[in-house]
């Protein structure tokens, strides 16, 4: 079954990789460029998992994971921390608020692709069907 | 507390050296090491600067200056599109997450030494090296950054300039600490 990942991040470039490495499976990947519009689009589409920057304008990737976690409807989706704050000040404060992992930019696409399996499971994305 | 005077520029150039070589090549697979005095010429050209600070217990303040053929080949590189499909906000936003990483990282190390601190949002302006235009913008993108903390006092603080190759071009970095 099709797994839909949301990750919300200020770069369009970061965006773009975390697009392009799910591309292989059978993901769909749906983008916000900070921390509100990413709640937003958390209750709308109901991600299986959420990576989440820190550094945003608007709402940052602390105070957008306390939204998060706090809205019951999205309270329980998995997130993963994707950022270049990696140290023990931000990620102690991450721990509070329940996350299930972190990755530190920059990253190599396996990363990614090896802590997802570990939270959800990811299918190879299925052949598209032959034109007649 | 500022915590600043802790913290040397000598620490700083290495972390941003590692952070430089760590982000050129996880992210880009660019090749990236610090330029030998003799080759460090001076900017010219069109140019892209990314001005981003850490605030707090400690004042740092990072300019990265892309040649703009360097940020296009970044782009290019990065968003996986061809350099004459790019239009400048996706340069600009390649800019800026190149010195978020950077300086994130060194934001990790000064956090690692309980120094508690945070890192701003990256400015991208855009001018001609060397001309007073781009001064005045690198300067008042760099005291937005600073907001409060008012500006610099130059007999408390460390300046440093780097310079790297990072694939085909010279990436330039002044640093206020």
């Amino acid at each position: 079954m099709s797994k839909k990942i949301l990750t919300i991040d200020d770069s369009k470039m970061v965006r773009m990789i975390v697009t392009s490495t799910f591309l292989p499976y059978d993901c769909l990947i749906v983008g916000a460029a900070d921390g509100a519009e990413g709640v937003e689009v958390a209750l709308k589409e109901k991600p299986d998992i959420i990576f989440l920057d820190i550094t945003m304008p608007v709402l940052n990737g602390i105070d957008t994971l306390a939204k998060i976690r706090a809205s019951p409807e999205i309270a329980a989706i998995p997130v993963v921390m994707l950022t270049a704050e990696s140290d023990g000040q931000r990620l102690g404060m991450a721990d509070q608020l329940k996350v299930s992992g972190y990755i530190a930019k920059p990253f190599k696409g396996e990363q990614l692709i090896a802590l997802t399996k570990k939270i959800i499971p990811l299918a190879p994305k299925p052949p598209e069907p032959k034109k007649p | 507390m500022n915590h600043s005077s802790e913290i040397c520029i000598e620490s700083v150039t290495e972390w941003l050296t590692q952070a430089v070589q760590d982000v050129s090549e996880t992210t880009f697979s660019q090749a990236a090491y610090p330029a030998r005095p003799l080759e460090k010429s001076v900017e010219s050209g069109e140019v892209l600067v990314a001005c981003i600070g850490i605030r707090g217990d400690c004042q740092l303040e990072v300019a990265l200056h892309f040649p703009q053929l360097l940020a296009g080949r970044l782009a290019s590189l990065s968003l996986e599109m061809p350099a004459a499909e790019l239009d400048e906000k996706m340069v600009d936003d390649v800019a800026g997450e190149f010195s978020n990483m950077v300086v994130g990282a060194v934001k990790s190390r000064i956090s690692d030494l309980e120094i508690v601190c945070a890192m701003t949002v990256p400015r991208v302006v855009r001018g001609t090296a060397g001309t007073p235009d781009l001064v005045q913008k690198v300067k008042a993108a760099l005291a937005v950054i600073r907001g409060s903390a008012g500006p610099r006092d130059p007999a408390a603080s460390a300046f440093n300039q780097l310079v790297f190759h990072v694939g085909e071009g010279l990436l330039h970095l002044e640093v206020q600490l």
